[in-house]
């Protein structure tokens, strides 16, 4: 991640209109996120709470935890907030909170915010403290004041792609160039949300769409198609209902989405219609290519709708429609593939992974729908990520497991973490900064009956 | 209870732990105990909660509207408004489009009237002259109504489910058991089959304990019981010819709802101080109005009730008590709903108790509770003022004012309004409940069975 | 009245008089016996309706103390202890209160508030004042309470008999009250026991009736405290039919001993009158002039003896009148031999003496001899002539010829006979009175001659002082009469019984056959000839003929 995409990312985030927000329930329609950034929301936050503690004036801020360049961006933001408020800001660079006091009394100012930043389970929280760091002007020196805590802050936002790619900037350290894609560590991620569906998502693909090296992310909900850029606001929709209505439709949406390669192509089918059209990214609108017979599980993989269920049939062809997937044991739920790798997820759980298409499964089990081959440490071996296979899990929780060995879910994961509340049913991974790790995006049915794109990207160790 | 704090207990109660890949699991059949009857009749006399929903379960309107006030085409493909004077239903066959016109007209015409023809009434010609154009059926409008397409969605207004047209989420399989339609609009249910077993309230209670029900419908309300929002609202209407003027204050001072509610009336029941039902109306303190009039004997009066319907049998024993101190003996006369609903077009009764399925928008809701009075002059007046308003929650607003300043002026008392608390086991998920208070018997599934875990229950 | 129908009567009375006494006298006995076992029948149904009453009262106070110690109760009154309002429901009471027989419960609380009432679940959350006194009754009995119920109509009060029990669980109450009504189905349970319509009254109201009993009727009334009364309704019907019955049998059985006496009277009547009546018509006949009458009836004792003395009396009657008419046919014919001698002899004696005057002159030879032949010869022929009419006439009486009947208008026949008169003699006057039509069968020579002999007799006898002759033509139904009337000197009484008799004649140069031919015409024609008139002023005879072969009555002595 180079500084210039950080500070791209921080003038976006801070170009964003600032007025408040109507609450998303009211616009439905547009499936984006918050129209204010989830970090410009926290300083307005923090912001509120320094000043309702009234603190003399000039108030220094202490920031730590986090990536450095989303410490930076929030500093930024909140001392902007502060300095409008009369409250003349200084922001420390401070090794430690503990540091930082000694050093806001050195440089002289009367008050001292320390806040520490965080982006958890998609949201992004700052937490601390306030409190005045006013010297005895007779004693010179000494605090006349007991080292307890003034005020207590603690503010949490939702967190939003572009406060995610913050988190995710890794400072620039000497081991970073050296380490190679073998020696991985274990991945750690951090989410934020996306973009907001009207409707709770069909089926998730991601594809680069218009060439510019990052993936776009393609949702299909019951009825239509929106596509979404990498930071998440939406680049076009299309709606499904000039077509034909489906002879079984499922209650649940249920569909495939495929990005085709060669011209990059959007393959969906939906189990509301008859069948699937084509579609083709055009000067930011989706443009009907042609009709879909098959149903699209991946960018070289046909398969069929078990009627009225929300599953695939058994039958999987491969490549160009001659080459038929053998040993699939039963009708599966979700399909993935990456690097030749295939991952099929049945509904009862069991999951079948073909480490080659010709070779036979290796049978899994305790997988959720949410489940997806991705290389997210960009060693060129996909991870295998999957959902909680409970049926209404609180939260749902996501996990991530190697596939090098036999069982691959039999081992400790190399990363859990819960989701934000409602049914996480669709897992694709994509590569949304052009670097080799890939980033997740998980399609979530949210409980008021919405659908959310949940974005988890590697952050710092 | 609220409908969110039933789904919430709903969802909670299908966590128990289970590997289905997160999806809902298909199949299995449903066992679901009901106090209702073996066959429901028109969808027009079918209209208490439990007969609501078996019908439904077989025949559906031409749209469904969630409880967030979301609606869906059910029975219709499309709902949609080409013009704003005209609603347009695009069915899946010329079949559903004549069912529904033959339907509708039924309920407008002569020989079976019923209250809930009102719905209708903002159609030009009270939807008489529909003729439907191939599986398209235009509704004209005679004056504004935006509510047109959320009245549409009351389950009176769903073909009848004998008639071969008739679509539902389930189709008729042999007696008492229904299987899943694959083709359903809605999406295929995730059960595959339905077996109804149609009892009493004591039967309900053994079915229950001895597990052979996994779902209770009709039960006592009870902590571990979710119900609907209570939409059946009862009435007592009088003929105002034919009792003594003071009647409204002799039964205002009789009565009390509370008592009502608590004691004599099953099910989760409310109060119903106003025309219409708390679920749609916000409820403020009734004051009391005049003092009671002085009792005065000699008043000999009729009152007419359901015969099939215990609470209204129940309510009418207490109002026979309860006005014999005021004076009046009160004979009771039991009919079947359609001998009910009957004298109740001829207005020939003097006192009669109405139980009708309010739809859960206070407009259309307003339009029907007029009729049932007897007092359909005051929708031509009422509807067109409620319907020029375009904001819904103006409306609304509109119809609840319109709804408490005409509740002295018509002959009908409200007395308590009703919903359908049901009791599911563990193992039944997605069991919610529609804005009607009827439960969504299409979205439940059953927990596949966890070997080694014996289906414990409470 | 006839001696049968007094017979009849007689017997008849004697049958009927034990009757009407024994009738009045049986029916007050059987009245008063009827009444003593209805009186009976009464208390016997008024005590056992008392003890059903006792025995449901009993029942319903078992009932209620075994429903109190009954698990279900105690389970609920712990469960009302946590939340009343959830354990007992309106439609709790009912079930607990069929199963155990009552048809009353109500379940309060503490405080009078109905928890849930069996009898009238409307009832539910308010107080019943009525019933909840009852918790403060000191006996365990049963005590009679207004229960107010349902009706079809409305609400309505029953009368019941209600018992209160606590039902005690840690520091909460529950009354239990219960009981039966006094309704209908036990009114139709008192009705079957006793057999009486029974009532029962709630005030004046009738609560409830059951049976029901014919009348006439008689009621017995028992109280029940303030709040109810029952009225049995006892039939007098049996009784009534019982006299009914008796008085009809007793008409029955008069009716038969009447019928039976009056039969009995006209069988004895009969015994005892057949012998008198054919006496009676036996005497009659004789009296007729069948003297040969014999009564043929079997006849006993003195009827009998009457009998067989009545036949010797005819008997005897009959030949004395033989000897009678023997002696009077002897003298008649020796009266008649008399006479026809006196008459033969008279013209005898001029014949002889002429004869004798003759020889005399023949001897004489006279010379007038001739001339006195020629009137001697003239004499003796004269008096031969006589002889000759005489012994005609004779023979003519003797052999009147049979009369050839035929229809006669006997006024013709008058005007045809007064015609001949048509110029009577001076001094004479003829007058006729002729009703029309008077037609009779008759020989009209017979008859004529007899009219002309009866008018020649009136006009003779009126010749010397004239007088007014009167014919007279009438008829009845019976018979058909001509009166012939004159006003000459009559018929001395005297001669009254002789004039029809042969040869008896007052006039000069009668034949004295006349009237006798007459009467003997009409006696032929099955009439008669009556005389009648008080001597002086003139006679009248009489002539009837029957229109009809028989019958005849006459006001004067009768020939025939």
């Amino acid at each position: 991640m180079s500084r210039a995409l950080a500070a791209a990312l921080l003038l976006s985030a801070l170009s964003a209109p600032a007025a408040q927000p109507p609450p998303p329930q009211s616009a439905p329609a547009a499936p984006s996120t918050s129209a204010a950034p989830a970090l410009e929301r926290l300083a307005q936050a923090v912001a509120a709470d320094v000043r309702a503690m009234k603190p003399e004036p000039p108030v220094a801020l202490s920031l730590s935890g986090g990536a450095p360049e989303l410490r930076r961006a929030f500093g930024t933001l909140l001392a902007s907030r502060l300095a409008s408020a009369g409250l003349a800001p200084v922001v420390l660079e401070a090794p430690s909170p503990e540091a930082a006091e000694s050093l806001a009394r050195e440089q002289g100012t009367r008050a001292l915010v320390r806040l520490t930043l965080g982006v958890e389970a998609g949201e992004l929280r700052a937490h601390g403290d306030a409190f005045g760091t006013w010297v005895n002007f007779w004693s010179g020196r000494t605090a006349t004041r007991a080292p307890s805590p003034a005020a207590a802050i603690a503010q949490a936002v939702e967190a939003d792609a572009a406060a995610l790619a913050l988190a995710a900037v890794e400072p620039p350290s000497p081991r970073t160039p050296a380490a190679t894609p073998e020696e991985s560590r274990p991945p750690r991620l951090l989410g934020a949300v996306l973009a907001r569906l009207p409707s709770p998502p069909a089926a998730l693909a991601a594809g680069d769409l218009d060439g510019d090296g990052r993936d776009e992310v393609v949702a299909l909900t019951e009825r239509s198609v929106h596509v979404f850029t990498a930071e998440g606001s939406l680049v076009a929709e299309r709606s499904l209902d000039v077509l034909p209505p489906g002879p079984a439709p499922t209650r649940e949406p249920f569909g495939a989405l495929a990005i085709l390669s060669g011209p990059p192509r959007i393959a969906a089918a939906s189990t509301r219609f008859a069948h699937g059209e084509v579609l083709a990214l055009e000067n930011g609108s989706l443009r009907f290519v042609s009709r879909l017979e098959a149903v699209p599980l991946g960018p070289d993989a046909r398969g069929g709708f078990v009627p009225g269920q929300t599953a695939f049939a058994p039958e999987v062809r491969l490549g160009n429609g001659e080459q038929r997937l053998t040993g699939v044991p039963a009708r599966f739920t979700t399909f993935s593939s990456a690097n030749s790798r295939l991952l099929l997820v049945h509904p009862d759980g069991s999951a079948s992974f073909f480490a080659r298409p010709s070779v036979a499964p290796v049978p899994l089990s305790g997988l959720g729908a949410g489940s997806a081959l991705g290389d997210l440490d960009g060693d060129g071996t996909p991870e295998l990520l999957t959902t909680s296979p409970e049926l209404q899990p609180s939260p749902d929780v996501l996990r991530v497991f190697k596939t090098s060995g036999s069982a691959p879910t039999a081992h400790e994961p190399l990363w859990q973490g819960p989701l934000p509340a409602g049914r996480a049913l669709h897992v694709v991974t994509a590569n949304l900064d052009g670097d080799k790790r890939r980033e997740v995006v998980v399609g979530l049915t949210r409980p008021d009956g919405t659908g959310e794109l949940f974005l988890l990207r590697q952050g710092v160790p | 209870m609220t409908l969110r704090h039933a789904l919430a207990r709903l969802l909670l109660l299908g966590a128990t732990p289970s590997l289905a890949a997160g999806r809902v699991p298909y199949g299995g059949e449903l066992r679901v105990a009901h106090t209702g009857p073996a066959e429901p009749g028109e969808p027009s006399l079918a209209d208490s909660p439990t007969e609501a929903t078996l019908l439904g379960l077989l025949s559906r309107p031409a749209c469904h509207l969630a409880p967030d006030g979301h609606l869906s085409p059910t029975l219709a493909r499309e709902l949609s408004r080409p013009s704003a004077q005209v609603v347009r239903l695009g069915l899946p066959s010329p079949a559903q489009a004549n069912a529904l016109v033959r339907a509708w007209a039924q309920l407008t015409g002569p020989e079976a009237p019923s209250p809930y023809r009102a719905l209708l009434f903002p159609l030009r010609g009270e939807g008489r002259q529909l003729s439907p154009t191939g599986d398209t059926l235009e509704l004209a409008l005679a004056f504004p109504w935006p509510d047109m397409e959320r009245a549409l969605c009351h389950p009176a207004l769903a073909p009848p489910r004998s008639i071969p047209a008739a679509l539902g989420p389930f189709s008729a399989a042999g007696s008492n058991s229904v299987e899943a339609r694959l083709a359903w609009t809605g999406g295929r249910p995730y059960l595959d089959r339905l077996r109804l077993l149609p009892t009493d309230e004591r039967g309900l209670s053994r079915l229950w304990t001895t597990q052979e029900a996994q779902v209770a419908l009709g039960v006592l309300p009870d902590a571990g019981t979710a119900s609907g929002a209570a939409l059946y609202a009862t009435y007592l209407a009088w003929s105002p010819r034919r009792v003594p003027p003071d009647f409204r204050q002799a039964v205002e001072s009789a009565l009390d709802r509370e008592d009502l509610t608590r004691l004599f009336v099953h099910g989760p029941a409310v109060p119903m101080p106003h025309l219409l039902p708390p679920a749609i109306l916000l409820q403020s303190p009734v004051t009391r109005s005049a003092p009671p009039p002085a009792p005065q004997a000699g008043r000999k009066v009729t009152l007419l009730y359901d015969a099939g319907s215990e609470d209204q049998r129940a309510v009418a024993e207490r109002l026979q008590v309860r006005l014999h101190d005021r004076g009046y003996a009160v004979a009771l006369e039991p009919l079947p709903r359609a001998g009910l609903r009957a004298r109740w077009a001829k207005g020939d009764y003097e006192l009669m108790l109405h139980s009708l399925l309010l739809p859960p928008v206070p407009g259309p809701a307003l339009a029907v509770v007029l009729d049932a009075a007897g007092r359909k002059d005051l929708l031509g007046v009422e509807l067109p003022r409620i319907g020029a308003l375009a904001d819904p929650a103006a409306r609304d607003a509109k119809a609840r004012e319109r709804a408490l300043a005409l509740a002295p002026s018509i002959p009908l008392l409200p007395l308590y309004a009703q919903g359908l608390a049901l009791r599911a086991a563990p193992e039944v998920g997605g069991l919610v409940f529609d804005a009607q208070g009827l439960p969504m018997l299409d979205g439940a599934w059953l927990q596949p069975a966890v070997t080694g875990v014996p289906g414990a229950r409470r | 009245m006839r001696l049968r129908t007094r017979l009849a009567l007689a017997f008849a009375l004697l049958a009927l008089v034990p009757l009407a006494v024994m009738v009045p006298f049986t029916l007050t006995r059987l009245r008063a016996t009827l009444s003593r076992g209805l009186d009976a029948r009464m208390d016997g149904a008024t005590a056992s309706a008392q003890e059903a009453l006792e025995r449901a009262a009993a029942n319903a106070r078992r009932a209620v103390e075994e429903l109190v110690e009954s698990p279900a109760m105690e389970d609920l009154a712990r469960e009302a202890r946590a939340d009343t309002a959830r354990a007992i429901r309106a439609d709790t009471a009912q079930p607990l209160m069929k199963s155990r027989g009552l048809t009353v419960l109500t379940l309060f609380d503490r405080k009078g508030t109905t928890l849930s009432s069996g009898h009238l679940p409307a009832r539910r959350g308010d107080p019943d004042p009525a019933l909840f006194a009852v918790t403060r009754e000191k006996s365990p009995k049963p005590v009679p309470v207004k229960v107010t119920v349902r009706g079809d109509e409305g609400l309505r009060e029953v009368p019941a008999l209600i018992t209160a029990r606590p039902v005690d669980y840690g520091d909460s109450r529950l009354w239990v009250v219960g009981g039966v009504l006094l309704d209908q189905g036990l009114a139709a349970h008192l009705s079957r026991l006793t057999g009486a319509e029974v009532a029962l009254l709630s005030g004046d109201a009738v609560v409830a009736r059951a049976g029901g009993v014919t009348p006439p009727t008689v009621a017995r009334v028992l109280p029940l405290g303030e709040a109810a009364t029952v009225r049995l309704v006892f039939s007098r019907a049996a009784e009534r039919e019982a006299t009914v019955g008796v008085l009809r049998s007793f008409l029955l059985l008069a009716g038969l001993g009447l019928s039976f006496a009056v039969l009995l009277g006209l069988l004895m009547a009969r015994r005892i009158t057949q012998p008198v009546e054919a006496l009676t018509s036996g005497a009659r006949r004789v009296g007729e002039g069948a003297l040969d009458v014999q009564v043929q009836v079997k006849a006993t004792g003195e009827v009998g003896e009457l009998v067989k003395t009545f036949n010797h009396m005819t008997t005897e009657l009959r030949s004395t009148t033989e000897r009678l008419v023997a002696s009077e046919r002897v003298a008649a014919w020796q009266e008649v031999a008399r006479r026809l001698a006196h008459e033969i002899k008279n013209p005898l004696t001029p014949i002889r003496m002429s004869l004798e005057t003759l020889m005399a002159v023949q001897d004489a030879r006279d010379a007038r001899f001739p001339a006195l032949f020629r009137d001697s010869a003239g004499v003796i022929l004269e008096e031969v002539d006589r002889l000759k009419r005489i012994v005609d006439e004779f023979s003519q009486f003797a052999r009147l010829p049979k009369p050839q009947l035929e229809p006669v208008d006997l006024g013709e026949l008058a005007r045809n006979v007064l015609s001949l008169y048509a110029s009577p003699p001076p001094g004479i006057h003829i007058h006729s009175e002729v009703q029309p039509g008077v037609m009779a069968k008759a020989d009209r020579d017979q008859l004529t001659q007899v009219l002309v002999n009866l008018v020649k007799n009136a006009e003779e006898a009126m010749a010397k002082g004239g007088g007014a002759l009167h014919v007279r033509v009438r008829g009845n139904d019976r018979e058909a009469v001509v009166e012939v009337r004159d006003s000459g000197p009559g018929i001395p009484p005297e001669h009254r019984a002789r004039i029809f008799e042969p040869y008896f004649t007052t006039k000069e140069g009668g034949t004295g056959l006349g009237l006798a031919i007459a009467a003997r015409i009409l006696q032929e024609h099955g009439g008669k000839l009556d005389v009648g008139g008080e001597p002086g002023q003139g006679a009248c005879f009489t002539l009837s003929l029957p229109r009809e072969p028989r019958g005849s009555t006459c006001r004067a002595s009768t020939r025939t």
